[in-house]
């Protein structure tokens, strides 16, 4: 693609006329990459430092998830499902229950949908934790990415206490959990969150609110929100283009609606609407609602036996399809379930939230210089996982 | 005119020493570089509330031998050259670097007598020769033959380059007030005052009060780019595309590049004690009895602490913001202030 | 004074002004909060130093983990009753077993747990360093024969130490009760049938099942002796 054009008079009598094009310099923001986040793929067309176009590639952690899970009763693709999104793998998995609970026509009890929830909370606290560390690692401040993850250690020892992992539990099995909370689990839940929200403050003091930080990301990557509903993005990065749309809010599910949490949409505070500051932001700020919903579900949480509605095995499955839709912390995961009736589901479809959260990417990054680009990768809070798997 | 015959029977002694006198400074220096990088280890571990080194060395005291057996582990690793490389240039770079950042020390006082040599353009000298570091620095991204290294390299120099107008400025104050560019006159200044002799309030920085802590201020942070540290680090770890100028460099040579770089962190903060904090001078007389030098290392240590703090708290800026800081933010500051102090010292000649 | 907090409620330790002003104010603006900001980030750093370590040196202190922690499986061969349910649940399949029904008359004796021990446990291995650590093998086991330790310091050098045979049968005993089951199985077929009653009116008897071959387990499997436990 062109970029300048030059007609240059040549010759003593300046009659030869010789045409200039200059082309845009094609690099690759390559798939080993400190700060791509995995093993990402970024083609950028650059005209010297300005970006014209960023394609991201895809694939390099293709590992075939859908088809394995053809050959795999029900039960057992629940461990596959904690490696799609690593970082928020007790949200995978209530993705993956709420559909198949909803195909075979199972209720869960009020203690079940509540412990889920504590722990959905939980691990999307974990998740921003992550995002907004190594999205300072990427801006060149090494410190809150350690303070993030001491935190992080944390709701890490109390996954650990409930269901065995730390990083992938597969916890929640279809039709209840697969063991109960140990003794005093509760009130160390509560303890974390009363040593956690102070913390907040700390990130925004130290990152947040610095004004190297706000200079790097705010103004940068602008998603306008036609742009982000058009290119099918949820979770956080709609949110911070200005789009009310929580899915815990307006579809809720498993006893979301009994809560009182905001939906955090970004206010444009240090730049324009949909910039990247914005979507930092709006995942800080939804850590303290995640809290506030955790206590919630915790007070009143009654005392039942949470394997009642375990279904005995998967023989006789009815035949049609389902798609549910959860709230992860990128946004939006669906799993489309096509059943026959067999213990193996016919096919299984996920609707990954980071894939179409990555395809805005071309659209932020244009006009913008090659230095920006990885603060609007980081930005995005992609986990490869996912948009492979 | 006397011209400095260096073999005349009176003047043999004074080169003794000199050359004695440079050789510990040298010494002391490598030594400290080391001591920089075990110490920047162990900083950015406190303050992440975790331990750092804590294994390596005797008796195990908070991994002290650390830095010497990384440096080891640098002098055993393979030397390689890229084999489009220009030789010559990417031999010679590390070593320009070296120079560049340690010449200065010829002209650091450690004590009234303890000084390389008392030039009397003292200052003007130690910006000067810490300028042609840039000559080195767009070798080694030249003669790498690595189109990022160059890239690296030609932002590096710009940032040295520009910064170094910040550094002139703020430096200019003391020498205003000291009405002299040798380093000696400027600490002899910093000595005498009112209302007493050698007290700490006498020193540049805590003089007339606000434009001189602006001053200091300015030079800290222009020092913190020519030092290429954060939030200036775009040459040094380029985690936006590549490792900068000295990517191609291995073991030993890459070695120089770093020792050089600590070295020149502590050199930029003895100017800066030197010129504001009253270098050898004790902050009372009655603490006279502890020697110059280790006044003065005590408070070259305090600004590298602050040095090394600041990397692991602030975020990296952009390029262009970076050059907008220099050009839009220290270059006017640095000229209203030395209109100020110039409108002062008209008024109150002291 | 009161703390100031932005639109939601979240406190901030100082002014942070959201207007934009014209040219010199906003320049001032700027470089002032470019300051402090810097000032109250190295107030928290510093203050960082005086906290106690979040960090434990390992090896020489270690960390309290979970009882539940999956941190490798351990199998109890006595308790186990080959029922079979782990090696089908096994999302990766690297639960191998071979239980083979005894000889007619010998008994194997009780478990521990009361119950009566049905096979020969001749064979059971699993390939550690394929697992996956989901636990599911556990859920199924009808006498918690399986189960996951929380012991995590089984890191090696030699790949093959993973591969462990949790049976206490020598390859020599496995191979014993293997050929002496399928002795008994090929007696039983060739004695001679009963003499058949009156024919019954036409049932197509279905032909039974081929029970399935089974191959010789020498060179897949270490023996009990060989592989750490």
């Amino acid at each position: 693609m062109p970029v300048h054009e030059l007609n240059i008079p040549l010759g003593p009598s300046h009659d030869k006329i010789v045409k200039l094009t200059g082309e845009s310099m094609t690099l690759n923001m390559g798939p080993q990459h400190p700060s791509t986040h995995g093993v990402l793929r970024v083609e950028l067309h650059t005209d010297g430092e300005v970006v014209h176009d960023a394609i991201p590639h895809l694939g390099y952690l293709h590992r075939c998830f859908e088809k394995i899970c053809e050959g795999l009763p029900y039960n057992q693709v629940l461990p596959y499902t904690d490696r799609l999104d690593y970082c928020a793998a007790m949200n995978m998995n209530f993705g993956y229950v709420l559909p198949v609970e909803k195909l075979m026509g199972i209720q869960v009890g009020d203690r079940v949908q509540r412990i889920r929830v504590v722990m959905a909370e939980l691990n999307r606290i974990a998740s921003h934790l992550i995002a907004i560390g190594t999205y300072g690692l990427d801006a060149g401040a090494f410190t809150p990415f350690l303070y993030c993850f001491r935190d992080r250690e944390h709701i890490l020892d109390l996954f650990e206490q409930v269901s065995g992992g730390r990083l992938l539990y597969s916890y929640m099995c279809i039709g209840g959990l697969m063991a109960d909370l140990p003794e005093g689990w509760i009130a160390r839940c509560l303890e974390f969150c009363d040593y956690f929200e102070p913390k907040i403050d700390e990130y925004n003091n130290l990152l947040s609110y610095n004004k190297i930080f706000t200079e790097r990301t705010a103004n940068v990557g602008v998603l306008p929100p036609e742009v982000a509903i058009a290119c099918g993005c949820t979770g956080p990065m709609l949110r911070a283009s200005g789009v009310k749309w929580d899915l815990r809010k307006d579809e809720p599910y498993s006893g979301y609606e009994k809560y009182d949490f905001n939906v955090i949409v970004g206010e444009g505070a240090k730049g324009t609407v949909g910039d990247s500051w914005d979507r930092f932001f709006v995942r800080v700020l939804e850590m303290t609602e995640s809290v506030k919903i955790i206590r919630q579900a915790l007070a009143g949480i009654p005392e039942e036996d949470i394997s009642a509605t375990i279904p005995k095995n998967f023989m006789k499955m009815p035949v049609g399809d389902v798609y549910f839709r959860s709230e992860t912390p990128r946004g939006e995961i669906g799993f489309y379930i096509v059943s026959d009736g067999t213990k193996n589901p016919y096919r299984l479809k996920v609707r990954s939230p980071a894939f179409c959260n990555l395809s805005a990417v071309p659209y932020m990054a244009r006009d913008q210089l090659i230095a920006d680009l990885v603060i609007i990768l980081g930005s995005v809070d992609i986990v490869l996982g996912e948009v492979d798997r | 005119m006397e011209i400095f015959n260096p073999l005349a029977p009176y003047n043999l002694p004074i080169i003794i020493w000199q050359t004695v006198w440079m050789g510990m400074v040298l010494g002391f220096v490598i030594v400290f570089a080391l001591v920089a990088v075990w110490l920047e280890r162990k900083i950015s571990a406190y303050a992440q509330d975790r331990y750092g080194p804590m294994e390596t060395g005797g008796w195990g005291f908070h991994g002290w031998a650390q830095t010497l057996a990384d440096a080891l582990k640098l002098l055993l690793k393979e030397d390689i050259i890229p084999a489009l490389a220009d030789k010559r240039l990417f031999k010679l770079a590390p070593y320009i670097v070296f120079a560049g950042s340690l010449g200065v020390l010829a002209v650091i006082p450690f004590g009234a007598n303890l000084i390389g040599t008392d030039l009397n353009i003292g200052v003007y000298y130690a910006v000067a020769l810490s300028s042609t570091v840039v000559i080195g620095i767009l070798m080694a991204g030249w003669a790498s033959n690595n189109k990022w290294a160059l890239y690296g390299a030609m932002r590096s120099a710009a940032q040295i380059v520009s910064y170094e107008i910040p550094i002139s400025l703020s430096l200019m104050l003391p020498v205003m007030m000291a009405g002299s560019l040798s380093f000696i006159d400027i600490i002899e200044a910093q000595r005498v005052g009112f209302p007493g002799e050698g007290y700490f309030w006498n020193w540049y920085l805590f003089r007339v009060p606000p434009f001189t802590f602006i001053a200091f201020i300015i030079y800290f942070w222009a020092s913190l780019a020519e030092t290429n540290r954060t939030p200036f680090d775009i040459p040094e770890s380029e985690s936006e595309l590549v490792a900068g100028y000295h990517t191609e460099y291995t073991g030993i040579r890459f070695a120089m590049f770093f020792l050089a770089e600590y070295a020149n962190m502590f050199i930029v903060a003895a100017i800066a004690t030197t010129v504001f904090l009253g270098g050898p001078l004790a902050p009372a007389p009655w603490l006279n009895f502890i020697p110059g030098p280790i006044w003065m290392v005590l408070k070259a240590m305090v600004i590298v602490f602050v040095q090394i703090q600041l990397r692991w708290t602030l975020p990296r800026v952009r390029v262009d913001q970076l050059m907008h800081i220099c050009w839009k933010v220290f270059l006017p500051l640095a000229l209203l202030n030395f209109i100020a102090i110039a409108t002062v010292a008209m008024l109150w000649p002291k | 004074m009161a703390q100031m907090r932005t639109a939601l409620g979240v406190p901030i330790s100082y002014k942070v002004s959201h207007k934009q002003h014209n040219g010199l104010i906003q320049w001032i603006v700027e470089v002032w909060e470019g300051f402090i900001t810097t000032l109250v980030g190295m107030k928290i750093t510093f203050s960082h130093f005086f906290v106690k370590r979040h960090t434990v040196q390992y090896p020489h202190e270690g960390i309290p983990i979970a009882a539940r922690s999956r941190q490798r499986i351990f199998v109890d061969i006595d308790l186990c009753g080959g029922c079979l349910q782990c090696n089908r649940i096994c999302p990766v399949g690297i639960i191998d077993i071979l239980a083979v029904k005894p000889v007619a008359g010998v008994d194997l004796g009780t478990r521990p747990n009361g119950k009566r021990r049905p096979l020969h446990m001749a064979n059971f291995t699993i390939d550690h360093s394929k697992c996956l650590y989901c636990g599911l093998c556990t859920t199924v086991c009808n006498d918690d024969a399986i189960y996951m330790i929380t012991d995590y310091h089984y890191t090696t050098t030699n790949k093959d130490s993973l591969f462990v045979n949790y049976s206490k049968y020598t390859p020599e005993e496995r191979d014993k009760v293997v050929a002496d089951a399928a002795a008994e199985k090929a007696a039983k077929a060739a004695a001679p049938k009963p003499a058949p009653a009156a024919p019954k009116p036409a049932v197509v008897a279905e032909p039974k099942p081929e029970p399935p071959k089974e191959e010789p387990f020498s060179e897949k499997c270490p023996g009990p002796d060989e592989g750490d436990q």
